[in-house]
């Protein structure tokens, strides 16, 4: 479903990835897993079309999209949760939720879609009048996830979507990412997160310095002894 | 909810009434008020029209004025190297400035200069532009440009009595609200909104940033280039310092900014209460050069201190807050 081949990118003359190859099958959950500067946002900038790549080409449904807009590639149903929840402070749940809907596919099942989203996040449709920077942090998450999901995404890449939230909370955050793959949809997690991510992921990569250093079936990775030392802390 | 309609109907009906008096007592009024009321229409107009791109897509301009500088001068060019009717020059003073508007936005938005940095572009055209029209005799030069007096005439937009102005500007400032209302409602006017909320939120979601963004910027500056037009029709005379003036811009943004930001009615409250405000300084304290301005700063600061979502909308929670008996 998305292949990324040999991509460097980076800021101004900067390189932070180079020559990074990762695949992702569609119904699968990939992890994407290393510490803070490796490279893994600016990978998902790359491929979400924020930033240009110096090489390389980014496949996703068998089309070539390098150089294509931002919103281009959230409309061919390429969905990003960005980092930080990124929500509209001032807007209500609802209406945070019904920003999503704005894609050619998302607003064709914009009510089904949103019954989906509240059966799934019950609390929201309990709060769905609220203004959203009034809820908590994990409540905010779920209106992230909400709002990525009225999108109709084909393949929805999480980013750091345990950043700064409870570790119960984290466990919720996981459970329904793990329900969603199972339901049947693409998902790319991006994590600092090693030890969760790699529990209900399928396969993973591992980036270090801007380059992939491991990748293959999750459960290998997680016996791996560099793995342990380095991000388990085993 | 039943009780907020209600007061929400008795507002509009005062609003209804209170514009009938005033287009009546018009024709009643001396002319030194009437300038004024002239003057609070034309700044709540372009007050509104600014609030477009800055108030409601979040995209703070600090050179409006380029846009009256542009339209005036494009309108009595015309007129004057080549007879064209006002009417005529006060369309295609709103494309020039659009053409304009569209440029500067195209150089800032396709490389991401938002926040500070966009508005120092556009105090820099604004500086560009006073030069340019002080470099060329053509365009009056620093002597500026005089639009002779041709008789009390409509196709000229040329009149001997002052209210006739009113009317005009009048009807412009009830048509840009008219389309305000529109765009809060339209599908455009939400994208906005979510830009100025969360720009990076827009993008992740599929919205054409730097399209919707565009938009706003033609919008905004084609509404003031017609506004300039009808400014130098008004006042006969233009000149770069007064047009292409940064006060100016400033006070375009005050208005909005001390009324309500991306709200309806706040620049026209804005204007309403400092148009009058500023004038009565000047008359009654012009002897004092810039008290004026001193005034505005002072004012500034306390209201972004105690109201700083703008006065409208600090009325309008106490009006909601008195009638839920809090």
């Amino acid at each position: 479903m998305l292949k990324v081949e040999n991509i460097s990118a980076g800021y101004g003359k900067i390189e932070v990835i180079q020559d990074i190859n990762i695949e992702v099958e569609e119904g699968e959950m990939v992890a994407l897993v290393g510490a803070n500067g490796a490279g893994k946002s600016t990978l998902i900038n790359t491929v979400s079309g924020i930033l240009k790549p110096t090489k390389g080409n980014i496949v996703f449904m068998g089309e070539n999209i390098i150089g294509h807009e931002p919103h281009d590639i959230v409309n061919k149903g390429l969905i990003q949760i960005p980092e930080g929840r990124q929500l509209f402070g001032d807007m209500t749940v609802e209406e945070n939720l019904l920003m999503g809907a704005t894609s050619p596919e998302g607003k064709k099942f914009k009510d089904e879609t949103l019954e989906y989203v509240y059966n799934l996040f019950p609390r929201l449709l309990e709060r769905k009048r609220q203004i959203s920077k009034t809820l908590s942090g994990g409540e905010q998450q779920m209106i992230a996830v909400g709002r990525a999901l009225m999108l109709k995404p084909k393949l929805l890449i999480c980013d750091e979507i345990s950043l700064g939230l409870a570790p119960i909370v984290v466990a919720d955050m996981f459970n329904i990412i793990s329900g969603l793959n199972k339901e049947g949809l693409t998902i790319l997690l991006i994590e600092q997160n090693v030890k969760r991510s790699l529990a209900i992921s399928k396969r993973a990569y591992v980036i270090e310095n801007g380059k992939i250093v491991l990748h293959g079936l999750s459960n290998d990775i997680k016996d791996d002894p560099y793995i342990k030392q380095a991000y388990l802390g085993l | 909810m039943i009780e907020q309609t209600k007061q929400n109907n008795l507002i509009k009906t005062l609003l209804y009434i209170l514009t009938i008096i005033l287009v009546l007592a018009v024709l009643k009024l001396p002319s030194n008020i009437v300038h004024v009321l002239i003057l609070v229409f034309f700044y709540a107009y372009v007050s509104t029209a600014w609030d477009i791109l800055g108030g409601y897509a979040g995209q703070m301009s600090f050179g409006h004025s380029l846009f009256i500088g542009v339209g005036a001068y494009t309108s009595t060019l015309l007129l004057l190297r080549l007879g064209i009717t006002p009417w005529i020059g006060l369309f295609v003073s709103g494309l020039i400035a659009l053409v304009i508007g569209a440029f500067m936005g195209f150089l800032c938005f396709r490389s991401n200069i938002t926040g500070f940095y966009f508005a120092l572009v556009t105090i820099v055209f604004v500086e560009i532009s006073r030069y340019l029209s002080l470099g060329f005799e053509w365009t009056g030069a620093a002597k500026g440009l005089y639009i002779p007096y041709k008789g009390n005439n409509i196709s000229n937009l040329q009149f001997d009595s002052k209210y006739m102005y009113f009317y005009v500007i009048f009807a412009m400032y009830i048509g840009i609200l008219i389309l305000y209302k529109a765009i809060m409602k339209s599908k455009s006017g939400f994208y906005f909104l979510a830009i100025r909320e969360n720009e990076e939120a827009a993008e992740s979601i599929g919205i054409n940033t730097y399209k919707y963004k565009m938009l706003a910027t033609i919008i905004s500056s084609f509404l003031v280039g017609v506004a300039g037009s009808f400014w130098a029709q008004y006042i006969t005379f233009i000149d770069p310092y007064t047009m292409f003036d940064f006060m100016l811009s400033v006070q375009i943004i005050f208005f909005a900014v001390a009324g309500g930001r991306g709200t309806l009615f706040g620049p026209l409250v804005g204007a309403a209460l400092f148009v009058p405000l500023s004038e009565g300084l000047r008359t009654m304290m012009g002897r004092i050069a810039g008290i004026n301005i001193l005034v505005y700063g002072i004012i500034l600061i306390l209201i972004l201190r105690f109201m700083p979502d703008g006065i409208f909308v600090w009325v309008k929670d106490r009006l909601k807050n008195l009638s839920h008996g809090r």
